[in-house]
């Protein structure tokens, strides 16, 4: 009986931990390389300060997504930039946020990227914001183009800020 | 049936590293932990702190399952066969440790992959079947019995030691290299740990069983089954408060070295808690060690849960190991005094298996709950102190009753054990269960031998014949002796 128990209880976990199907390893791949031109991009408005200059500056992430970024795509975009940046996904925001000054910068001197959902319509677009602190905010809409290694971006544009601005 | 020293209950602060056999394990405890404190270290840089804990839940809930795994599944079929063969603990401790140790060269790639999952709680739980075996073997590689607390302490105190030193050697290696070379470096301690094992005396741990209804007795008795509810609520709230605790440190984004230094103020806390036990022993009884060490577990969850801060999380971790030795210290001891065979049986490999799913489910709990910080700490003060109340309160009652009724020996548990058995009808098993409590009565005093012997084979030819009135005769005999003995 509790042998029978706990193979349930392991069965339920393993669907739960298991991607769904919509979330192929082809996807994955297309997500991991959407995002990674996105962040390569709005990597040249990084103002990073290296607290600690042994250590790779600390970019943290935020998906504007409710589903959030899929956990192998969060690990793809690490490792795509291991040695550049200390990528880290935040659950929530307060999490990259140092709350001891007034105008809430990113920890460690880093800087805090924020993503929206894919679109796909004509084009494939994504809407990136960067979170510096309080008043230091800017958000892009960026339109990728399919390469023969990967994808990059074509265009941004400068937006409005509606992830970082609900602050 | 066993050939133990039964009399005396004293816990002597004697040395007992001349007891070479437990000397040796000693060797293999502290290259153990010094593993330990490397792969904690290394993990500071592991994916773990790049993912989000959101994301990342569901595998960290399937792997704690799995952990479980080993307990529920293999314990009752494995156990068995390795206590049959000779070295066949020796082997399993080898193997959980030297296991870690291939486990943690694969790891050292894997710190940035998925892998990173499977692989980090394979390692988990080695540890827990290293601990299982260990303290199962700990019995048997003591020569005199009065030792088995002061070598389980001297045990905690040297893996405690062992951990900062560890910890201390992965912070030297960072300096000059990745996490992954402080994995490497755990790999090798980890492989010394398992050679050490391999020069452990083996042990054929049938000799020393009493037999399985002594051990049940003892194990069920009202002591026993008290201490292992209080320790499995010590140890459930310490896989709930570091994973808690873990996951909330990392969401307030606390750099990762305080977590580092959370595992290593549990070390510390640990390690005081050795020196502190005794003390505390001298004071309060074994069971008021037990529930002191769950209010002091509450105490510390409700300051956390008040104001939660790098500073009273460390004292939380600290309060952690604190708790977890004094309360091992007054378990051993209750098991020392109240279950003395068991305490060599294999029953009692049961209960450690018991007390690290105990862990595991805190673990659990706290990662399916993933409640706010002061909530989650809120609700844990309220569970360890409504523990504690009732074994506070059963406490007083089991006092009452025993002031009443005098000294609750293991013959007597037995010998009332054989006349429910009697009285259900079964006459052939109540006179074999009378028989253990008259081997028990004979062994609390070492005279009764020859009187003992007789009896057995009239119970013995009684139960044969499937003769009622020798057996009934049988048992009044026994009676009388169990009762003469207690008297």
């Amino acid at each position: 009986m509790k042998v029978r128990w706990f193979f349930s209880a392991v069965a339920m976990l393993v669907l739960t931990a298991c991607p769904s199907g919509n979330n192929s390893a082809d996807e994955t791949t297309r997500e991991t390389k959407l995002y990674a031109a996105v962040i390569s991009d709005l990597s040249n408005e990084f103002e990073v300060r290296e607290l600690r200059p042994d250590r790779e500056p600390v970019v943290y992430i935020e998906s504007f997504d409710v589903e959030g970024v899929p956990l192998q795509v969060q690990v793809e975009l690490v490792r795509e930039f291991l040695d550049v940046y200390d990528i880290r996904f935040v659950d929530i925001r307060d999490e990259a946020l140092d709350d001891e000054f007034v105008r809430l910068p990113v920890r460690t001197g880093g800087v805090l990227v924020g993503l929206a959902p894919i679109e796909d319509n004509d084009d494939t677009m994504i809407r990136a914001e960067l979170y510096v602190d309080l008043t230091h905010v800017k958000a892009w809409q960026f339109s990728l183009t399919a390469q023969d290694d990967g994808w990059a971006v074509a265009d941004r544009t400068v937006v409005p800020a509606r992830g970082f601005s609900a602050r | 049936m066993t050939q133990i020293a039964l009399s005396s209950t004293v816990e002597p602060d004697s040395s007992v590293l001349g007891d070479s056999h437990a000397a040796k394990l000693f060797f293999v405890q502290a290259f153990h932990s010094i593993g330990e404190g490397l792969f904690a270290l290394s993990l500071a840089d592991s994916l773990f702190f790049n993912v989000s804990v959101d994301a990342a839940r569901p595998r960290i809930l399937l792997y704690l399952a799995l952990t479980m795994a080993p307990f529920v599944l293999l314990a009752p079929f494995i156990g068995p066969l390795i206590d049959r063969h000779k070295g066949g603990h020796r082997a399993v401790l080898a193997l959980s440790v030297g296991g870690r140790a291939l486990v943690a060269i694969f790891l050292a790639t894997q710190l940035k992959t998925l892998l990173l999952y499977p692989l980090a709680f394979a390692i988990v739980v080695l540890s827990k079947v290293y601990l299982v075996s260990r303290n199962a073997l700990v019995p048997s590689l003591v020569d005199d019995r009065r030792h088995l607390v002061v070598v389980n302490s001297r045990l905690a105190r040297v893996g405690a030691v062992s951990g900062v030193v560890g910890g201390l050697v992965g912070l030297g290696v960072l300096q000059i290299a990745d996490s992954g070379w402080v994995l490497r470096a755990g790999a090798i301690a980890y492989s010394m740990g398992a050679l050490a094992a391999l020069r452990l005396p083996p042990v054929h741990r049938e000799e020393f069983s009493a037999s399985p209804i002594v051990e049940s007795t003892e194990m069920h008795g009202p002591g026993v089954t008290a201490a292992s509810i209080g320790m499995a609520g010590v140890r459930m709230a310490t896989g709930f408060i570091l994973f808690h605790v873990g996951f909330e440190l990392k969401t307030s984004g606390e750099p990762t070295w305080l977590i580092a230094m959370v595992v290593g103020s549990i070390a510390i806390g640990g390690f005081s808690g050795t020196f502190v036990a005794p003390w505390v022993r001298k004071r309060f009884d074994r069971q008021e060690m037990i529930t002191g060490s769950l209010m002091l577990l509450a105490l510390f969850a409700a300051l956390t849960a008040l104001r939660f801060h790098a500073i009273t999380a460390l004292a939380l971790a600290a309060a952690v190991g604190l708790a977890g030795s004094v309360a091992r210290r007054g378990f051993d001891g209750v098991l020392q005094t109240e279950a003395p065979h068991a305490r060599r049986g294999r029953a009692f490999a049961g209960l450690e298996t018991r007390l690290e799913i105990a862990w595991v489910t805190g673990s659990l709990i706290a990662v399916l709950a993933r409640a706010p910080d002061w909530l989650g700490l809120a609700i844990l003060t309220v569970g360890l102190v409504a523990l504690a109340g009732s074994r506070f309160i059963e406490h007083r009652k089991a006092e009452k009753v025993l002031a009443e009724l005098g000294t609750d020996t293991l013959a007597l548990r037995l010998l009332e054990t054989a006349e429910a058995v009697a009285a259900q009808g079964d006459r052939q098993q109540a006179v074999l269960v009378a028989l253990a409590a008259a081997d028990a009565a004979c062994m609390d005093h070492g005279v009764c031998t020859e009187r003992v012997k007789a009896l057995r084979q009239r119970g013995l030819d009684a139960t044969n014949r499937n003769d009622p009135d020798l057996e009934a005769e049988v048992m009044r005999e026994l009676h009388a002796l169990v009762t003469e003995s207690a008297n």
